[in-house]
């Protein structure tokens, strides 16, 4: 013979269920309130805060780079240990690969200096790897 | 019923077991400090100085040391491998207990018993420690014991001297194992408070019970207390924090954050690294921070590891969503009937003890990356998480019985969803 639940336990667990419907319910309203709204410093104005407070290094617009410029996230350029770097913010992670595309049609020995990680695109000026410092120096200022 | 829950034990042991063959030691949760503690403790009988986990008590690396030793004398390339088969044979034991549990606590009641014995077996957490040299799984066979003897105390009721000497002892030796069971012991001895207090008949004998496991639960590890203090001005955890007041060392965000949408389309690290809900989550359901499916040779999870994830972070909402309203209802019914079941308290309070512990120490101790929000640090309440889901999930069934077999089917179809992330792989 199988026991079965007491019909006050219905009573009990039917006002829990409805309790975690509704936090259910609120985190989702939550989650869309706070998504429609802009709320704190965007991505790109904590990487120049960092670059420039934690770093110590000078930050600039980007100019001449129409690649960069178009990034949805914003773009900046800064120069680590004498290698400048052209930093472009995208808003997802599809716009990230398609900026990055973009800078390998250009060609001019690209794959070095190009970087992606997550939405963030690097494109370093020297034509040839970045040093393991100046790339964690970027890396520590990463945000998307 | 009864059959299929013997099966499921039977199937949690073979991957538990072969899990613990596979799993390479060194990728588990702070693996190497805890290698070196238990060879340095084996090899010369010394707790480590103020460095790795120092502030861990003896009890898993003396078993983990002397199964290292073992392992060295019969010739293994991996002697840790026993360790970690201690800890796959302390997970099986504790699926029993649970067992045992629910069964006093809810007897007859097989459906819940198979849902309890279910969730507790496909919540990777559990599994995951299972395979890894870390004393969580120790602490929580320890942990159980200790919940079974208090519900067969409150149950039968049974407050024979050997019953209390045993429950104290249990106690006593889960606090040498991890600090986390020190909420085990509030709850056992809350609750047992609780009874006295609302039991008048036998008022007289549960308050010797108590006063016998309370003594003895304080002297087994009052040595291991006496030595932290000693060495360490701290009896549990040593380490320096932050100087600011504790509530607010985390932004509101840290408490309330759900961790929208990346908790299903990115559950890994860093996502949402500074909210404790869904780091919490997909750890316990996944693989956050990388210990399981990726991380070691793979700094971020693979296209396939990552549909694997989501997968897993899909699947653990109805069990997590079912195992909470079951808690909250037991939580109500404790509250509004402190002198009836008293034995469901301990199912009740037990979690509720789990987070307020694990939010405090990640409050007090904030790091960048969500490392002091372990789901394993609450793995002594999983059986109990377990217990309310078995209650919330029978009860949902007989409400609405006329959908039995839809219940039991949408159960076995996640639970074989799930399945294969229990199965650990040797690169990762």
């Amino acid at each position: 013979m199988i026991a079965t639940a007491h019909p006050e336990e219905w009573r009990y667990l039917r006002i829990a269920c409805a309790f975690v419907a509704l936090l259910v319910a609120a985190e989702l309203v939550g989650w869309l309130v706070y998504r429609s709204r802009p709320h704190g410093p965007s991505a790109l104005e904590r990487t120049e805060t960092c670059l420039r407070r934690e770093k110590l290094l000078p930050v600039e617009p980007v100019v001449d780079d129409p690649i960069a410029s178009s990034a949805r996230g914003g773009a900046l350029a800064t120069r680590v240990e004498g290698n400048g770097v052209h930093v472009a913010i995208a808003k997802s992670d599809t716009e990230a690969s398609q900026l990055a595309e973009a800078y390998r049609r250009t060609g001019r020995a690209i794959s070095l200096r190009l970087e992606v990680r997550g939405r963030v695109v690097y494109v370093w000026e020297q034509a040839r790897e970045p040093s393991p410092t100046q790339r964690q120096t970027m890396y520590d200022c990463w945000y998307e | 019923m009864r059959t299929a829950t013997w099966c499921v034990i039977a199937a949690a042991a073979v991957v538990a077991v072969r899990n613990a063959t596979v799993y390479p030691a060194i990728a588990g949760y702070d693996a190497r400090e805890a290698l070196d503690y238990a060879t340095s403790l084996a090899h010369d009988g010394r707790l480590p100085q103020g460095t790795g986990s120092y502030y861990t008590p003896p009890g898993f690396f003396a078993v983990g040391g002397a199964a290292i030793e073992l392992g060295d004398w019969l010739g293994l390339d991996h002697p840790e491998r026993l360790g970690q088969l201690a800890n796959a044979l302390a997970a099986v034991a504790t699926v029993l207990l649970l067992l045992l549990l629910v069964r006093l606590i809810w007897p007859g009641r097989e459906l819940l018993h198979l849902a309890a014995i279910v969730f507790f077996v496909v919540c990777p957490v559990a599994m995951k420690s299972a395979a890894m040299f870390h004393p969580e799984p120790l602490s929580m066979l320890l942990s159980t014991a200790a919940l079974v003897l208090a519900a067969h105390l409150l149950v039968r009721p049974d407050y024979r001297l050997r019953v209390a000497l045993v429950l104290g002892l249990s106690l006593g030796l889960a606090q040498l194992v991890r600090a986390w069971t020190l909420w085990t012991v509030g709850v056992v001895l809350l609750v047992l408070v609780v009874a006295a207090l609302t039991r008048s008949h036998d008022r007289r004998q549960l308050v010797a019970a108590l006063a016998v496991v309370a003594v003895v639960a304080a002297l087994v590890p009052a040595p291991w207390y006496a030595h932290q203090l000693e060495t360490y001005d701290a009896t549990v955890f040593g380490r320096p924090h932050p100087a600011e007041p504790v509530w607010s060392r985390r932004p509101v965000g840290f408490f309330v954050g759900a961790g929208l949408p990346e908790v299903v389309t990115k559950p890994y690290r860093p996502s949402y690294a500074a909210q404790f809900v869904p780091i919490a989550y997909t750890e316990a359901w996944g693989d956050y921070f990388g210990v399981w499916r990726w991380g070691v040779q793979t700094p971020s999870p693979t296209s396939g590891v990552k549909r694997d994830l989501v997968t897993m972070s899909l699947v653990g909402l109805p069990f997590t969503l079912l195992a909470l309203a079951g808690w909250l209802a037991l939580l109500g019914f404790t509250v509004r009937h402190p002198g009836r079941f008293a034995e469901r308290q301990l199912v009740a309070l037990l979690p509720l003890a789990a987070v307020a512990g694990v939010v405090y120490f990640a409050t007090s101790y904030p790091t960048p990356d969500g490392d002091t929000v372990k789901g394993s640090f609450m793995l002594t309440a999983v059986p109990a998480w377990a217990a309310c889901f078995g209650f919330a999930f029978d009860g949902l069934r007989s409400r609405f019985h006329r959908f039995s077999a839809a219940f039991v089917v949408g159960l076995v179809l996640l639970s074989l969803v799930g399945v294969p992330f229990l199965f650990a792989t040797s690169r990762l």
